[in-house]
């Protein structure tokens, strides 16, 4: 049994204009220890997926269907008392904006001491040196002093820091880190990539990473989904996605990327814009943005399927399915790109290329 | 490619903000100065992009308003070669041109903004929005500006139909496409671009750069192209600026600066860049500290707290990170006042009572020295731990400050020219400075360290 199992879970907004389907029909799993990762551009459903794991989606939001196991249970069928005593517990979350998530008016310390003392049941004593412990693991210089601070005090990498001892503070299974380093700069964003993956190592916690950046997904995660208007296109192991894409949007995605050592003058781009999700457009979502679209795409929805047999994904954690109709055998044309993850090494500027084609 | 006469060149410029507090504070002379751009000097070529990396907080922002007068620089010069419209270049100091002045050469220096959502007026149509510069300037009227209008919405790839709606009803790249046809509109020779892409999403943001890169060639801009992705910038640029606390660390062309890296904060940023391919190999060199703050910028080489190759001082021979860990230090005795800081957090040791060998355990594992580094800084540390342990942190300040002292503390590198078009602030290689020590990477063994 994997350490959270999410089937068919479809979340909507009802909003003014329509009903937005933010997931549509997700399923995917997680395994303990493992480091998942979830990519897409804004709109394709990332945070609402996280947000429905906490089970915080808010009005107008509503989860219409699906199921979200967390160790063999339903966490949508549970009362919000039950809920409590997970989240923050056994799932902790790690916001994208520090600023916003810590509370201006209580000092750090209270705050990542706040959860020990609930969850765990700590004394006054042992909540603040746990906190203190906490607070050092993460990085803080000086905890014992800085303990009494207020968030305003820490620059924005040590609030970072700060939501993630608060997330790390009860020992969760599942560390769900939303756009955890976005805000930050790429010095301080190593750091705390470095931090995330060594303390999960040490603390033997599941990561779920949400991210709109291959390189922090390439750098982290052992697995990954890639999602698009809310539904997952494609869903493999690292290195298999990276070097061997098989969607038409992780290959347009990978490669309107700019490389440092790379001798492109221009870069390769998907035209268009996310569409509206209140009318997407029907079969494939991405076909009007899609370089191989026929005729069949504007017509029929792909499944999620293993790209050599064609037959739908099993929850396998090393299968490699995409969602396009290239591996149902529905394209007459089919697709034809080339990858090259080029691992130039930006320090001595030499070039190892690795390249594959993929011929129709 | 660069031409003998820049078209834009800034000497010495420098922006100043006061951060003190209220009347109170000013009516008693306690002004605090924000150094946010400190003597900055550079130089734009014609058809050229230069961009401009760092940061947040090092001053880029600052630095593109103050060349184009949105901010009024405390010091210094900006210097704009204008086309005289007879074949020839004028050359004009804007910090010295009137308001009126400055107005009508807004023509020639444009803004593109970071963040399309706040930079258009929500209450007008985009048409009105690309036509508001040819009103101010008086380029076009009637049906000439309404067929400028439509030219330039086609320019930046929009359809002219969109020219009635508001902005509300676009996307973020929409959006900062119609930023960017309102740059256009006066027909302008330089463009600072501030964050263009840095709101978008990547394969907009593909778009975007492209784009950029479209209508310089056709229309023969000079960009200044400030942005903290170095993945980008090193994409659309021809020469690049590294800035760190308002001052320039490196300038010179892409090549020059990337690869390899020569600055060893240009080698700290570019190795942090987060690989999109899994079997990356590359070593991250993680900076120790935070930035510091432009309040009190640090002397000498304002890096030498953070930079990883800081050099040591005469007779000393340890490896560089225990160097560079003894820094660390130091820097934090001299700024905190408690024995706490400067020691890890164990579970049942109290450093208050801690015996003599349990705290400098615990200040080894706050720094990560190893059990024992040797010489003459052994000794030094030896002192420093002695003097905690009798509750005399003064004296432990005093014996580190005086011994744990590197030439890049003492004195400020100059922008010293490694070749013509290239420059860069840093002892390791000033030849003036000649490495004291001999035992840190200079100039020749810059790749070799890698």
């Amino acid at each position: 049994m994997a350490l959270l199992e999410v089937d068919d879970l479809t979340v909507q907004f009802y909003t003014e204009d329509g009903v937005v389907t933010a997931a549509d029909e997700l399923s995917f799993t997680v395994e303990s220890g493992e480091k998942f990762g979830v990519v897409g551009e804004s709109g394709a459903g990332k945070s609402v997926t996280a947000l429905s794991l906490m089970r915080l989606i808010e009005e107008p939001g509503r989860i219409t269907d699906g199921e979200i196991r967390f160790k063999g249970e339903d966490i949508l069928s549970m009362s919000e008392s039950e809920v409590r005593s997970i989240r923050g517990n056994e799932m902790a979350m790690i916001f994208q904006d520090a600023q916003t998530a810590l509370n201006p008016v209580y000092t750090v310390g209270e705050q990542i001491s706040e959860a020990v003392r609930h969850h765990l049941d700590y004394s006054e004593a042992d909540a603040r040196d746990r906190a203190v412990q906490l607070m050092d693991d993460v990085g803080i210089p000086e905890p014992d002093a800085r303990y009494d601070d207020y968030p305003h005090q820490f620059s924005g990498g040590m609030q970072q820091r700060v939501v993630i001892a608060t997330a790390l503070s009860c020992d969760p299974d599942l560390l769900i880190a939303d756009e955890p380093t976005t805000a930050l700069d790429v010095t301080i964003e190593a750091k705390i990539l470095d931090l995330i993956e060594n303390l999960a190592d040490e603390y033997d916690t599941a990561v779920q990473l949400i991210t709109h950046d291959l390189g922090v997904i390439a750098e982290v995660c052992d697995r990954v989904m890639v999602m698009y208007a809310g539904k997952p296109v494609e869903k493999a192991p690292v290195d298999d996605l990276y070097y061997d894409p098989k969607h038409p949007y992780t290959v347009g995605l990978m490669s309107s990327i700019p490389r440092v050592g790379e001798q492109r003058d221009r870069l390769q781009t998907i035209p268009g814009t996310m569409p509206d999700l209140v009318e997407l457009p029907s079969g494939c979502s991405f076909h009007p943005r899609c370089p191989f679209a026929e005729d069949a795409c504007t017509r029929k929805e792909p499944p999620l399927v293993d790209h050599e047999t064609g037959q739908a994904a099993d929850g396998d954690t090393d299968q490699h399915v995409a969602a396009c109709l290239e591996y149902t055998g529905d394209l007459v044309e089919g697709l034809d790109y080339q990858v090259d993850v080029d691992g130039a090494d930006p320090n001595t500027g030499s070039a190892t290329e690795r390249g594959r084609d993929h011929g129709a | 490619m660069p031409e003998a006469e820049p078209i834009l060149r800034a000497e010495n410029l420098t922006k100043y903000f006061d951060d003190s507090e209220g009347f109170v504070d000013s009516l008693l002379g306690r002004s605090q100065w924000v150094k946010a751009v400190d003597g900055v000097d550079f130089t734009l070529y014609e058809g050229e992009t230069l961009g401009v990396v760092g940061e947040s907080g090092c001053g880029k922002t600052t630095l593109g308003r103050a060349l184009l007068q949105l901010l009024e620089p405390t010091e210094g010069s900006v210097y704009y070669n204008r086309a005289d419209g007879a074949g020839g270049r004028e050359r004009l100091d804007l910090t010295e041109a009137s308001s009126s002045r400055l107005r009508s050469l807004r023509t020639d220096l444009q803004y593109i903004f970071q963040d399309p959502f706040s930079s258009l007026n929500p209450r007008l149509t985009v048409g009105d929005i690309i036509g508001e510069p040819l009103d101010i300037h008086s380029l076009a009227t009637g049906a000439e500006r309404t067929d400028r209008i439509y030219e330039l919405l086609e320019l930046v790839g929009l359809n002219p139909s969109h020219a009635q709606r508001y902005p509300h009803e676009f996307s973020g790249g929409q959006r900062q496409r119609i930023g960017i046809a309102r740059a256009l509109a006066v027909d302008p020779e330089v463009i600072v671009c501030d964050e263009p892409v840095s709101a978008l999403d990547v394969s907009v943001q593909a778009q975007i750069l492209n784009l950029l890169e479209d209508l310089q060639a056709d229309l023969g801009l000079s960009y200044i192209f400030i942005a903290h992705d170095l993945s980008v910038v090193e994409h659309i640029s021809d020469r690049i600026g590294v800035m760190y606390l308002g001052e320039l660390a490196e300038v010179g062309t892409t090549d020059e600066v990337f690869s390899p890296p020569y600055h060893p904060y240009t080698e700290a940023l570019l190795s942090a860049i987060p690989e999109p391919d899994p079997r990356w190999q590359g070593d991250r060199i993680l900076l120790s500290g935070n930035v510091p703050s432009p309040l009190d910028p640090p002397s000498g080489c304002r890096f030498h707290t953070r930079c990883p190759r800081v050099i040591q001082p005469a007779g000393f021979d340890l490896d560089q990170p225990v160097w560079r860990s003894l820094m660390d230090f130091k820097q934090r005795l001299l700024g905190e006042e408690t024995i706490g800081a400067v020691t890890a957090v164990e579970e049942d040791v109290d450093v208050e009572d801690a015996s003599r060998a349990e705290l400098e355990d615990l200040v080894r594992a706050e720094f990560d020295l190893p059990d024992r580094f040797g010489g003459e800084a052994e000794r030094v540390f030896a002192d420093a731990v002695d003097a905690l342990h009798a509750g005399d942190i003064q004296a432990a300040e005093t014996t580190v400050s005086e011994s744990f002292v590197s030439p890049c503390e003492a004195s400020n590198p100059d922008l010293y020219a490694e070749t013509e078009t290239h420059n860069l602030a840093c002892l390791l290689y000033d030849d003036e400075h000649p490495d004291p020590t001999g035992s840190v990477g200079g100039r020749n063994d810059a790749a070799a360290d890698d």
